[in-house]
Formats: structure tokens, sequence, C-alpha cells
């Protein structure tokens, strides 16, 4: 946080305040000659990271009321500075302050146009401040202070006049609703208590007087009037500020007053100046006087500190994910290694099962892949001796079929229809469609003959085949007769047998057959 | 309010150190998120050992069973022979004293080079559990009695050679009689395709 300077300029002198956490401490003063200001520059220099507040508590002040209609964004903000320009045409230091909507008609917005309208009490200090690249808050007057902080001690919000003294004189500002509405400075000779109390009931029955001209309060009704002074002080200066018809006294007590707005010095006498630059510094006003250009360093200071606390910001996130990610991170780790610890034992358990295993070259889980590999290969390398049993059964009922050769093989498919080997492989009940395809069939050829005797009888010779194809057939076995003696088939050519009706050798009827079985 | 370049050197330390203290944040962050990443995938590759583990023990004493049972297998065809190099030489004695033990009158028969077990053989492919399965085939042909002759023949040279053998084929023919031959003379001819299986330790 960055140190408050508050520059009081009350006078042809500026004074130097350094406020920190309630405190405040008199650092220089300075006059308007050049010494002067080249002390100024150098103080400046000195505390070119503090930000600087003037705060003028001077006479040549401008105050004008006005209801304009009510306007808003880039015609408003014209609107405001074309009147400005109108009312305080020889000087920069001017701003609007906004005290509300009228209730009824077009509910035009109040101004108070306010203005230091001496720009050439202020141009060395600010030609000053600007050479020296200070970060200007602000202008600010005590008027402005007191439109921040003292409505809350006036309590009721009728009309009020506020009496404050402060180096530069007797100030009576005038409050309605709780809205500064005009200030004035009476400034003082001796600075007695005499010329303080006279100074303040006097100047209080004027500014009545111009507050009845002027209308702002009812002619006939007494004006409230607060007076801000010190405890010890009341009683002196009661005696010159006496109820009168238009005036009605009130004292606030300056001691107490500080100390609920936590300003560790308490003033030792009825001058409010610490009062007021604790206020400034602790509820700076929205309002100042300062042109944009005064405050061109402030505003590269806000910039500045928007990116230096977007910077931290920006890495206390960061550090703040990778903490919590770093933590999650350990919460993981332990974890694993829980879970390491578990499995270490488990793997110890399960070696213990294992080393009760007789001992072998190969590890378990090879051990499984290589007998599984190898009864696959056991499986797939079948005996001839089932099948051909299972063929010389059905031929021992068939003694008139001689059997001239015989195949006997491993098959991965079966030539023919898939759909026999399905029927036969879903019947089987044993495999799968693509598994037994996966594992083959064991097939038998067999290519026979007939007796010769039934050469002539082709119906019989189909009989006895397709009989004999029938004994051979079960829901295990495929089975297929790949030949006839003769193509009965109408897309195939017939011719006739034998010689005149006697049968030759080579006539005899002769067919092949296969049975298949998956593996 | 307008920055010109003088105000942007007075603002060039500020936007330097938000640029560097992005940059620390940013890799402070990409860094313990890094971390985390590889510490998800130990734990994750922790839980799987653990589930695997898990299952193995839980399945431990039917595995027990199985692994003695497969040890056992496993014995036996180291015992058998059916392990390491061929033994071309004690097959071809084995033939023979079968051939003669069975009075096999004819019996003829070429090895082909060993080489891997092809699909045909052995769907999947011919390597498990660190090991080869090599094949190397017969073309057997043979003159028999009957066919018991040939089964037997087939039964003892499984029984007695260190390979396991498959039959892939086996034609058998009936010999056409002649004059010349008879009494003890063979009836049938037989000619069979046989595949000798090894194993070979993988490298």
């Amino acid at each position: 946080m960055a140190a408050k300077r508050i520059l009081l300029l009350d006078g042809p002198f500026l004074t130097a305040y350094h406020w920190s956490a309630g405190r405040i401490k008199v650092e220089g003063e300075f006059s308007h000659e050049p010494v002067g200001l080249e002390a100024l520059a150098a103080y400046l220099d000195k505390n070119r990271t503090s930000l600087f507040y003037l705060l003028a508590d001077i006479a040549e002040e401008g105050f004008q009321l006005e209801e304009l209609p009510h306007v808003q964004g880039g015609d408003r903000s014209a609107l405001l500075q074309r009147r400005l320009v109108q009312y305080y045409y020889n000087t920069p230091l001017s701003t609007a302050i906004s005290l509300g909507r009228a209730k009824d008609g077009r509910r035009d917005e109040k101004l108070l146009f306010a203005a230091l309208t001496r720009i050439e009490t202020f141009t060395p200090w600010l030609d000053t401040l600007r050479e020296a690249e200070a970060i200007l808050v602000g202008v600010y007057s005590v008027p402005l202070v007191l439109a921040g902080c003292a409505p809350q001690l006036m309590g009721q919000g009728g009309p009020v006049l506020f009496v404050s003294l402060t180096r530069g004189g007797v100030r009576q500002s005038f409050f309605d609703q709780g809205k500064l509405h005009f200030s004035r400075l009476s400034q003082l000779a001796t600075h007695s208590m005499d010329e303080i109390g006279r100074t303040s009931a006097d100047d209080s029955a004027k500014i009545f007087q111009y507050l009845v001209a002027q209308r702002q309060i009812p002619r006939g009704a007494a004006l409230r009037t607060m007076v801000l002074a010190h405890p010890g002080q009341i009683s002196a200066l009661q005696d010159f500020c006496r109820d009168t018809a238009e005036l009605q006294f009130e004292f606030i007590d300056l001691v107490a007053t500080a100390r609920q707005q936590k300003l560790k010095d308490v003033p030792a006498d009825s001058n409010a100046d610490n009062l007021f630059i604790h206020c400034l510094a602790t509820k700076t006003p929205p309002q100042q006087f300062a042109p944009a250009n005064e405050r061109r360093f402030y505003n590269l200071w806000r910039i500045r500190s928007a990116l230096t606390s977007t910077a931290w910001v920006i890495l206390a996130g960061c550090l703040l994910f990778a903490g919590k990610t770093t933590l999650n991170l350990y919460d993981l780790r332990d974890t694993t290694e829980a879970t390491k610890a578990l499995t270490a034992s488990d793997t110890q358990r399960y070696n213990a099962i294992l080393e009760g295993l007789p001992k072998i070259s190969i590890t378990p889980d090879n051990l499984r892949a290589l007998s599984g590999r190898f009864e696959t290969l056991q499986q797939r390398s079948p005996a001839m001796e089932p099948m051909l049993i299972y063929l010389s059964q059905a031929l021992n009922e068939y003694p008139r079929i001689e059997l001239t050769q015989l195949t006997w093989r491993i098959v991965d498919r079966l030539e023919g229809s898939d759909k026999v080997q399905k029927s036969v492989q879903q019947t089987a009940g044993a495999v799968t469609p693509a598994a037994a395809a996966a594992t083959g069939w064991v097939s038998v050829e067999i290519h026979a003959q007939l007796p010769l005797g039934l050469v002539s009888d082709q119906r019989a010779q189909l009989e006895l085949i397709d009989s004999f194809a029938e004994r051979l057939r079960d829901p295990k076995t495929d089975v297929r007769v790949l030949r006839r003696p003769f193509d009965i088939e109408s897309d195939k050519p017939l011719k006739s047998t034998g010689k005149d009706g006697e049968a030759q050798p080579a006539d005899v009827p002769k067919f092949a057959l296969r049975i298949a079985r998956p593996l | 309010m307008k920055l010109d370049a003088k105000d942007l050197k007075r603002l060039r330390w500020a936007i330097a150190f938000l640029v560097i203290m992005t940059l620390v944040g940013g890799v402070s962050v990409w860094t313990t998120l890094q971390l985390k990443g590889g510490a998800e995938k130990t734990h994750r590759e922790a839980a799987a050992a653990r589930k695997d583990i898990q299952t193995k023990l839980a399945r431990a004493r039917d595995e027990e069973q199985e692994l003695r049972d497969k040890i056992v297998r496993f014995q036996a065809l180291k015992d058998r022979g059916y392990i390491g190099p061929e033994r071309r030489l004690d097959w071809v004695e084995a033939i023979a004293r079968v051939k003669a033990a069975r009075r096999i009158s004819r019996l003829d028969f070429d090895f082909a080079p060993q080489r891997p077990v092809d699909a045909s053989i052995l769907p999947g492919g011919g390597t498990a559990g660190g090991f080869d399965i090599m094949v190397s085939q017969m073309r057997l042909q043979i003159q028999v009695l009957h066919e018991g002759e040939l089964l037997a023949f087939l039964s003892d040279l499984r029984n007695t050679v260190q390979a396991l053998l498959q039959v892939r084929s086996c034609t058998i023919d009936r010999i056409a009689p002649s004059g010349t031959s008879r009494g003890n003379s063979a009836q049938l001819k037989a000619e069979c395709v046989l595949e000798w299986i090894t194993l070979k330790e993988g490298k």
C-alpha cells in the first residue's frame, strides 16, 4: 500500500503531512518562492512512490447551485463541462457535485458547481508536482472533505450551518438535507478566542441573511448552527454564540469526533485541520478539482497497481492450484504406495503358493501358454482308429459293398456346402461353427464298388448306397456321397450299361463317399 | 486516458512483473499437473497390478492344482524328449526297430527339413510360452498285410519316438493280387504324411 501524503495549502505556504494509520505527522512547510518550490521538488522526489493529496483551505472558492434537466453519459459530461466553463472560465480547478433529483415536475437534477477560483495560487505547486512526476490523487478543498464527513455529525437532515475552525480561519458551510450547498472561509488576524468567537457569531448571522436572500432557507425560521470546537473552548465560544431568533447554536466535541473518526492524535485546540486531513485520507471524496492532465501519474499508478495486483492474483491463484494439486499428488502417491505394499504382500503370498510347486525352468504363465498350445496341438492330432472302426462296423453290415481305396486326412474345411458343416457342428454341440472352422475336420474318403449283379438294377444300386450313407450318418458325422455309379441328374448325360444285357467286370458299379467329423 | 510511449516505458516493470508472475504461476501449475499425470499413471498401473495379483490369489488354490497338473505334463514332455533338438538318428532307428518287430515287408520314408509349425497344423502360430514349435514332415510309403498292421505300426511309432506325431493324411489302397506272390504277401499299400513335432526353447 502506497504511503499517503497530504499537502495542505492554506495561504502562501504549503504544509506536507504524512498520514499513516490515523497518525498525522508534519514533514515540511514550503513557500511559493523558488527556494520553497525546490525544497518541495526534493521532498516529492524523495517520496516518489507516495500518493499526494492537495488540500486547499482558502477563501477563493465559488459555489453555484443550479437545476438542470437530467441527462446521462457523454451528454451529461458535455453539459456539466459547459456549465463549469461558463461559471468558472478562468480556472480549470472546478467540479460538479450532484445533490440529487427533484421529486416533482421534470425531476431535474440539482447540481452544485464548485471551484477554486484563483488558479494563480495553485499554479506553482501544480507545476512542481507535475515536473516531479508526483502521484497526485487530486486537488480537494475543505468543503469537499466536509461534504463527506460532516453530515453524519449533523444528525437530522434539515438546513444546518456548520462552523469549523482551521489554520486558515473560521469556515461556515451550509448543508441542506445533508448536502453541501455553500461554504465560506473568514480569515483571522490573531486567532484569539475572542476573534474566533466573534467571527463565528457575526459571520453566521451574515450567512443567515445571505441564505434568506437566496431563498435557500425560509424567512422567520431559526437556522440550526453547529460549531465544531474543542471541549475546553466550548464555554468560551458560548459567550459569543448565543441563540437568537435566527440562529440556534449547538456545539460538537472536536475531540470526541476525532476519536470517533479513529484519529489517534487528537487535536489540542479547536483547529480541525488534522481531522479534515484524516477524513481526506480515510474517506477520500469522489469529487476533486484537478483536471485529468494533473492526475496523469495517478492514473498511471493505478494501471501499474492493477497490473501488479493482477500479477499477484495470478501467481497466488496458480500457486494455490499447484498447492492443491500437490496435496492431491501426495495423497495419490500415498494411495499408490499403500496399493503397492498390498500388492507386494499378495505377491509374496502368491509366490509362497508357487514355491510349494515342483521346480521347473519356466514361469507359470509360460507354462500355461505352452500347455494350452500343446493341448490344442494334441487335439489336432487325432488317432485314425475311431473313424476307421466306425467305418468298419458299417461295412460289416453291408457285405455287398467292397472297399477299394480309403483316404484319411485332417482338413481345415470341408469341400461342400457350409450349411452341412454348420449343421453337423451345431448338432455335435461341442463346438461353435467358428471354433470348429478354426479347429478343422477329420475326413475319410472311401472309394468302393458294388456287386456286379447289381449293374442292371440301378435303383437297387442307389438304394444300397443311400442306405449305407444313412447308416454312417449320425449327429457327429457328416456324410456326403461324392460320386455315384451313374449320374441321374437331368443336366448330366446318362447311358446304358452292359452289352446285350450281359454285365462285364469293367462295368462294376463304383461310388465314392466321404465321412467327416470335427476335430 | 491515452498512453504514449513514455507511459508504456513507465509501466514496463509492472508489465514485466505481470508476465514473469504469469510464467512462474503457469510453470508451477504445468509442473504439478505433469507430476500428477505421472502419479496417476503409476497409480493406475499399481491398481491394475493389485487387481491382477488379487485375481491370481483368489484362484490360487485352483491354480495350484492346475499348475501341478501342467508341471507333470511338462515333465512328461521333457522325459519323452519332445523338448530340445530333433533326434533324427533315434527316429530312424526306432522306425527300423518297429519295422522289424512288425515284420513289415516294405517301408520307405523321407523327412523334409525342419520348419516352424504353420497355421494348417496349429492355427495361431507356433510360439508359446517361450518355446518355438517345430515340425518335420515325413512322407511314408508302407505295404502291410491289413489295415490293423498300419495302425499298430503308427501306434508303436507314436509310443517310441521323441516327438509328437500328427498324421496329416493316409491313403490306403488294395494291392492287386499277383500270381507269383503267395502266403505272407502284403495286401495293402499306404501312403501317409506325418508331422514330427518337437519344441525348441526360444532365444
